[in-house]
């Protein structure tokens, strides 16, 4: 086992591992910035070390400070948490280049995770379905036609190399098809400088699924069950339950195969996440996340794991604890973030108890909420044994929570738990804007 | 751990800046805290006003010292008249160029505005720190060889 490991994070994930590694005996080296002096993180590890000023591009983003870090303090490994620079493969090679154990799958795999061209095709060699579309890129109407209609309309025309929503036209009918291809081709070259744009089936209001995957790097695959993550608010997750109200048992035992031959033969090591667009019983994959995720905790409860130790034991070359063939999943877990809607220093502090119910937090009394960082200050999971008693226990435990000087958003949290359509489990990614104005 | 050396301990503590201090061994353990520590945790009347000179929490594991307890509080002002010129990187702070090579700086010396005072390596680049004023060395805050934090005062001067 490693003696000493530096987080390359901040805020509740950077608290969320030092606790692990405090179980595990290895001593915690952390890093913050100007404004996170008197943060938590920096208190609760072994050793602290400022290594730069408040904005990220010169503190957590800045590679040179982080490995310097690392080897002045003698750190044996870097776990880069969530975020900052947790998927950044030049990073991660950085990192092995220093003779530092990288907390995290090869920087090679994360390269090819990232490129969702390949990573889609990967995908789909190893079984795993994708969203119906055009084979290549698409610029004539005559093109567009007989893949629209093989799709099925609504069918959306994204650009190749697009993101943000930037050169995206949803389309109905075979009629709108030739306008709205010369409008997403104009938006992407505008946009991108290139001008290709591709077409590919629009799901109306799928569920965003998740399998949570542990990895040992020589081919053991353990699926930790799926989780739902529906509820978001402009692509922001806000919600996250595992198991998933709308995933059958056939559903979960394909997803899982398909995830179990995709990560073994890409010998991935650590945790990763696998995500989907599912629409009825049908499933798509989407992208993998090749880190932790925020919401980890809810797998955690239905199987009753540490996951940041497994990540930890598989990437330092010990053996996982986990079986891979027998995890049994129990119960139901949902977790409900605590995000700040401005900036602020908290004047008290309440945290809920109880049974089955958890707060993963920086926060305490006297805690600034920076404005330079990301807006969520806490995750208040709750477990228990099935989908009607976990919600009842989170609005319970959500009542208990008590946070002044800082604004946070568990009015609107409350709200959503209590609300019918939440409640029946029969919704989607369309769900916040839905309700948004009852919010 | 005999009452000697506990003792000791709690005299660095005293005589330090830090403003708390964590030991941890094999069944034995204490934490030392000042009063500042505590500081940040009564509510802030006035969120404007400047904040009190504040260390920065040192977490100091006595059997394993390869780290900063840093010998002056980032945010406080020097000794009347006299500035800190702090750290602008993480790194290793070298008093001179090479381990043969004269230092930049000593206590004493005058020096004027763009002349290099040490050398702090990181990445295995030889960073020169340049004197953004004239100003003449009053005191090394920290060792040739020690590594150094961001905005960690290394140099108490006083300005010409």
């Amino acid at each position: 086992m490693i003696k000493r490991l530096m987080i390359a994070n901040r805020g509740e994930i950077a608290v969320r591992i030092i606790r692990t590694c405090k179980e595990l005996g290895i001593e915690t080296v952390a890093v913050y910035s100007t404004a996170d002096r008197d943060a938590l993180h920096v208190r609760m590890a072994d050793i602290s070390v400022c290594i730069g000023p408040a904005k990220s591009a010169l503190s957590y983003l800045s590679v040179g400070a982080l490995i310097t870090t690392a080897v002045r303090t003698g750190c044996e490994a870097i776990h880069p948490g969530v975020g900052f620079l947790s998927e950044n493969a030049d990073f991660a090679r950085e990192v092995k280049k220093a003779g530092l154990i990288w907390i995290g799958p090869d920087p090679e795999v994360i390269d090819m995770l990232g490129d969702k061209v390949v990573a889609r095709k990967t995908a789909q060699q190893y079984g795993l379905p994708i969203t119906p579309g055009s084979p290549g890129p698409i610029s004539t109407k005559e093109e567009a036609i007989p893949v629209a209609r093989a799709c099925g309309y609504p069918v959306i025309i994204k650009a190749a190399s697009g993101g943000g929503g930037k050169g995206m036209r949803i389309v109905w009918k075979d009629e709108e098809l030739e306008e709205n291809l010369r409008i997403a081709s104009t938006e992407a070259l505008a946009n991108f400088a290139d001008g290709t744009v591709f077409i590919e089936k629009y799901l109306q209001n799928p569920r965003h699924v998740e399998l949570q995957v542990i990895a040992d790097g020589k081919g053991g695959v353990a699926i930790m069950g799926e989780r739902d993550c529906s509820v978001q608010k402009n692509h922001q997750k806000l919600i996250e339950e595992s198991p998933s109200p709308g995933v059958t048992p056939a559903m979960r035992k394909k997803m899982s195969d398909g995830a179990k031959n995709l990560f073994g033969s890409l010998k991935y090591c650590g945790a990763g996440t696998i995500e989907f667009l599912v629409s009825g019983e049908e499933f798509f994959f989407m992208e993998v996340n090749a880190r932790i995720q925020v919401e980890h905790p809810v797998s955690e409860f239905v199987t009753g794991t540490d996951l940041i130790r497994e990540q930890i034991l598989v990437c330092v070359g010990e053996k996982m604890s986990i079986d891979p063939d027998h995890v049994a999943l129990s119960g139901w877990s949902i977790e409900a973030r605590i995000n700040a809607l401005a900036p602020g220093k908290v004047t008290r502090l309440e945290v809920p108890g109880g049974p089955g119910v958890r707060f993963d937090s920086f926060l305490y009394s006297g805690a600034t909420v920076s404005p330079h960082y990301d807006s969520m200050v806490g995750k208040l999971i709750v477990w228990d044994v099935d989908r009607h008693h976990a919600l009842d226990r989170l609005i319970r435990a959500i009542d208990e929570l008590k946070i002044e000087g800082v604004p946070v958003n568990i009015a609107t949290q409350r709200k959503i738990l209590s609300n019918a359509i939440f409640r029946s489990g029969q919704f989607g990614t369309g769900l916040y804007a839905q309700l948004e104005a009852t919010l | 751990m005999d009452e000697k050396t506990l003792l000791s301990l709690f005299d660095k503590f005293e005589k330090s800046s830090a403003v708390e201090m964590k030991y941890s061994e094999s069944g034995a353990s204490f934490e030392l805290r000042r009063k500042e520590a505590f500081a940040s945790a009564s509510p802030v009347m006035a969120a404007q006003a400047p904040a009190p000179a504040q260390a920065p929490s040192v977490s100091v594991s006595a059997h394993e010292p390869p780290h900063t307890a840093s010998p002056a509080p980032h945010a406080a002002a020097a000794a009347s008249g006299n500035e800190y010129i702090k750290s602008p990187i993480v790194g290793t702070f070298y008093r001179a160029a090479s381990p043969d090579a004269p230092p930049f700086s000593e206590v004493g010396k005058k020096v004027t505005k763009g002349q290099k005072i040490c050398i702090i390596e990181a990445m295995k680049m030889m960073n020169a720190l340049e004197a953004e004023f004239d100003c003449e060395i009053v005191k090394l805050l920290v060792n040739n060889g020690d590594m150094v934090e961001f905005d960690q005062p290394i140099f108490e001067v006083k300005p010409l």
